[in-house]
């Protein structure tokens, strides 16, 4: 299943995955290089869009759950994220898009 | 593109649990169709979740024929 977008007269498609993760070098250093491959084993890259990103868990989540109470992550046998900074916040979403133009 | 995405997903959670690194959480904004990203929140805000569906909307309205997104209302957690 994928979006279909029409922007302008520009068509295309996209799709989308995450997955997440505790801040680690070696976990991001290896997620980037097998995604690196997947790229490159597409049969073609022509009007194709690719882009994964790492972003932290967001402040939101943190503040929602500071307020009602729970863990913000919505998890009880690991650690909190309330009250990390966004550099040292444990857990990271590794967010990939992929379009398809045409 | 699936094949790419299910690769992304398949590589990246190997990757994870090969460091001991990954969470169950998903974000949801990104989240994949065949992802589960309301499991995610945990059991008490999935039950949070479906008794608020079944409160106001009775009828499966927004479960049955709002197209797109992730739906309470089949929804099993492991």
């Amino acid at each position: 299943m994928f979006q279909r977008h029409i922007l302008s007269d520009i068509l295309y498609r996209e799709v989308t995955a995450s997955v997440t993760f505790n801040n680690d070098y070696n976990t991001i250093r290896d997620i980037w290089d097998a995604t690196d491959a997947v790229y490159n084993a597409l049969p073609s890259k022509d009007k194709v869009d690719w882009m994964v990103s790492f972003i932290p868990q967001a402040q939101i989540q943190q503040t929602y759950a500071a307020k009602r109470g729970g863990n913000s992550l919505g998890l009880t046998d690991v650690p909190d994220q309330i009250g990390e900074s966004s550099i040292s916040r444990l857990v990271l979403y590794a967010n990939f898009s992929m379009q398809l133009f045409g | 593109m699936e094949g790419a995405r299910q690769q992304f997903v398949d590589e990246s959670v190997a990757v994870a649990q090969k460091y001991g690194t990954y969470y169950p959480f998903l974000y949801i904004n990104y989240a994949a169709p065949f992802q589960n990203p309301l499991c995610g929140y945990g059991s008490d805000s999935v039950e949070f979740l479906k008794t608020t569906a079944a409160k106001y909307d009775p009828n499966g309205v927004f479960q049955t024929l709002m197209p797109g997104g992730f739906k309470v209302g089949n929804l099993t957690c492991a």
